[in-house]
């Protein structure tokens, strides 16, 4: 074979292949072991420079705070970003233990870099406020913020390239959400989850993005006349066709019934994944608005079900849930967190494998305050329901 | 010949022609290639329908890593596999030599196989992630071949390790001792060439002949040793610690040298022979107070300096007595060639001494 007489004198082959493969190596790697590269040999002393995608995640920071203590480490990260040649299209942060300071040099720096992936996590409270060189970001693809203080200046006129945005559990300074979004029109992933936000978005407004495949928001901030029923819901997803996943938040919201009994015209055939968070099960509406979502959505496969965490009300009312009426036919898993063992809950889960034919799993998840002999009676109690599909599977943990 | 485009029916399957860089060709089912973007962007390009036009693989790809990549192939095209199976394939799939795997990862790149690189380039990385460097060029076989300053310069010096500070503290310091007795030596050979030429020279001057090129020479080298001194004076602090790509640096400071020195040459160029003598009486002049820096900054004393020294002042007097004869018509040329040398003279003096060393002074100094 023509290799092996190479084989003989070994050859140093991975220093003459094609810059692009060497960076798609080097991206793999820890951030650190990258720069590292640059020690091998006289070709490899630049090549770490080439890379576009920096990964300034806890594990480099960790290893950092291993070999040089915490002082330095903005100025180290400050001297490795001296040395980069080229754009910089996608970077992770998580700048936890730079200073305020370092972190605005730090998003200048990728502002003017082309930056179009970016990633940046920041837990600490008070949340530190994000630097207006975000907001010159323009060829920004997808932005995901976790935590901090997010404040478009004023007129400011949108990302237009920007496809998806996570904005979780983030201070949204200022009053124009809506208004700012509707200035992202190409967005296909729009996450809000958790955020904390005094002012209200117009349905209108979100409508606006007609691209949207992925919506997460919490109800409460949208805005209607004075309480929301699940005809505002859908008159949402009406104007968004192509959405296939939808998130809502029931946190502090008010809700009413109307509608409950009136079919809606339109189904919604797009939609597949439907996950409603932070339901109170002693709240009767809630359950009702839920049950309405559930009809409404004939092609759903995913549903995500994740009750309040807080204290509910011991003794709920029951709601009588209708059984048959709806046909949840592509129901595959279900996902329950948070499971308090209220009656509401026990039958909801009673519901689900009664009347789902094509069910595969659903999870049910206990919350923390569930003693161990309670989860047993449950995991008993469950098991000997009915199951409309024979190949569904239950986990209770 | 049926349309190369066209996927024939169920019974038989299509076949097209592939050919390597080294020239052999073979076949290979289409719907086995078409998964790469590459060959598939050349089928419907209309080629590799016969064995007279195949589609030329880029040079990358050799008939073994082709044949893998075949292997990888038909395997993945195939819809009904499990991702687990894939995972399994996949996993034994890379277990292959080094270089191999490699050469595997450049063609799968030039094919524009994407998950195949994907594939290929994880394992690379796994080799890599968590070695030390020896283990690293054992692994790949990259040869050694930085210095041992080059491994420890502050380009790498990311983590700010103290004892590489300290190192490369130490080696600047040691370069600059090293070129300073170098640049010394340089000097001394230089002084005593002079000394002599000199003499030589300026019997063979008055008495008609051109020897002036020696002396140019002369004269640049320590030109151009005193610039580097001086810069070397002033890099060393700038050196050890904000070297941001040590290769562009040098090269400038290089080329400030160069520069320097053609420089110059280029004033050098329009003297004519009569005013070499007074160049070098100017250098010289110049060397002594060279010599007094050298003598100042480092902890190399000779003791060859003084006598140095002593030479050259007094070959000077001597020179500068042979001058008297001829002084009125050279007085002229002196000054007017004199003005474009001047600024030079101010910046050789290192000490920042700023002592005007005019041409008729330094001669009048020396005629008493």
């Amino acid at each position: 074979m023509a290799l092996e007489a190479s084989e003989f004198a070994p050859e140093d082959y991975i220093s003459t292949m094609p810059d692009n493969v060497i960076t798609s190596i080097l991206h793999q790697l820890p951030l650190q072991d990258a720069v590292r590269t640059g020690i091998l040999s006289r070709n490899w002393r630049f090549k770490w420079t080439m890379l576009t995608q920096l990964k300034f995640n806890e594990e480099f920071f960790v290893y950092l705070m291993k070999t040089k203590g915490e002082n330095s480490l903005g100025k180290i990260v400050s001297r490795l970003l001296l040395h980069l040649n080229g754009a910089v299209t996608k970077s992770v942060l998580v700048p936890a233990l730079l200073d305020v300071e370092d972190i605005h040099h730090l998003i200048l720096f990728l502002s003017r870099k082309g930056i179009k992936d970016l990633t940046i996590t920041d837990w600490s409270k008070p949340q530190v406020k994000l630097p207006t060189h975000l907001f010159s970001c323009l060829e920004l693809k997808r932005l995901n913020i976790y935590g901090f203080c997010f404040h478009p200046p004023p007129g400011f006129h949108g990302f237009p390239n920007l496809l998806s945005l996570e904005l979780r559990g983030v201070q949204y300074g200022g009053s124009d959400l809506g208004e700012f979004l509707t200035r992202c029109p190409l967005l296909e992933i729009l996450d809000l989850g958790y955020l904390s936000y005094t002012g209200n978005v117009k349905l209108v407004e979100i409508t606006k993005l007609v691209n949207l495949k992925i919506l997460s928001l919490s109800l409460c901030h949208l805005e209607t006349t004075t309480t929301i029923s699940p005809c505002n819901v859908f008159e949402l997803v009406g104007f968004l066709p192509k959405l296939q996943e939808l998130g809502l938040d029931f946190q502090d919201c008010r809700l009413t019934e109307g509608g409950a009994t009136k079919k809606f015209p339109t189904a919604f055939p797009a939609l597949k994944a439907l996950k409603l968070t932070r339901i109170d099960f002693g709240d009767g509406i809630m359950i009702s608005f839920a049950f309405e979502m559930l009809r409404h959505f004939p092609n759903l496969q995913t549903l995500d079900i994740i009750a309040t965490r807080q204290v509910t009300d011991p003794f709920p009312i029951s709601i009588p849930i209708p059984e048959g009426e709806y046909n949840m036919r592509e129901l595959r898993s279900v996902l329950f967190r948070n499971f308090k063992g209220s009656k509401n809950e026990v039958y909801l889960i009673k519901y689900f494998l009664a009347c789902c034919p094509s069910l595969k799993k659903i999870e049910i998840q206990c919350d923390w305050c569930l003693q161990p002999i309670e989860q047993l009676i449950h995991a008993r109690k469950l098991l000997m329901l009915h199951r409309a599909s024979p190949a569904a599977e239950i986990e209770f943990y | 010949m049926s349309e190369p485009d066209v996927i024939k029916p169920e019974m038989m399957k299509s076949y097209i022609w592939l050919q390597t860089a080294d020239g052999s060709i073979q076949q290979v089912e289409q719907e086995v290639a078409i998964f790469c973007p590459f060959i598939c962007h050349e089928i419907h390009a209309g080629m590799g329908s016969s064995k007279t036009y195949p589609i030329s693989l880029p040079a990358r790809v050799n008939p073994v890593t082709l044949s893998l990549i075949l292997d990888y192939c038909r395997f993945h095209q195939v819809p009904g596999r499990s991702n687990k199976e894939r995972k399994s394939f996949d996993e034994k799939f890379i277990r292959m030599d080094t270089n191999r795997l490699c050469e595997l990862t450049s063609a799968a790149d030039s094919l524009q196989l994407k998950p195949l690189v994907d594939l290929t380039s994880r394992a690379l990385a796994r080799m890599i992630e968590g070695k030390t460097p020896e283990e690293i060029r054992e692994t790949f076989h990259i040869p050694d071949d930085l210095t041992e300053e080059e491994k420890l310069e502050p380009l790498k010096n990311i983590t700010d390790d103290p004892r590489i500070r300290l190192l490369n503290r130490l080696y600047a310091r040691k370069r600059k001792e090293l070129k300073e007795k170098e640049k010394l030596k340089n000097v001394e050979v230089e002084a005593e060439h002079v000394d002599d030429r000199s003499v030589d020279e300026l019997l063979s001057f008055i008495n008609g002949e051109n020897g002036d090129s020696k002396e140019v020479k002369t004269a640049k080298n320590k030109k151009k040793n005193r610039r580097r001194k001086e810069q070397q004076k002033n890099a060393p602090p700038v050196c050890a610690n904000s070297n941001t790509s040590s290769s562009p640096s040098n090269g400038t400071k290089e080329s400030n040298g160069v520069s320097s020195v053609s420089r110059d040459d280029r004033v050098k160029g329009h003297c004519l022979p009569n005013i070499s003598e007074l160049l070098k009486l100017q250098d010289s002049e110049d060397d002594r107070f060279a010599l007094d820096d050298d003598f100042d900054d480092c902890d190399i004393g000779d003791g060859i300096d003084p006598e140095i020294k002593e030479q050259i002042d007094r070959e000077v007097e001597d020179f500068a007595r042979r001058l008297n004869s001829d002084w009125p018509e050279r007085v002229q040329e002196l000054l007017s060639l004199g003005q474009e040398r001047r600024p030079s003279l101010y910046s050789i003096n290192g000490n920042g001494c700023s002592t005007k060393r005019s041409n008729a002074s330094g001669l009048e100094k020396h005629e008493k």
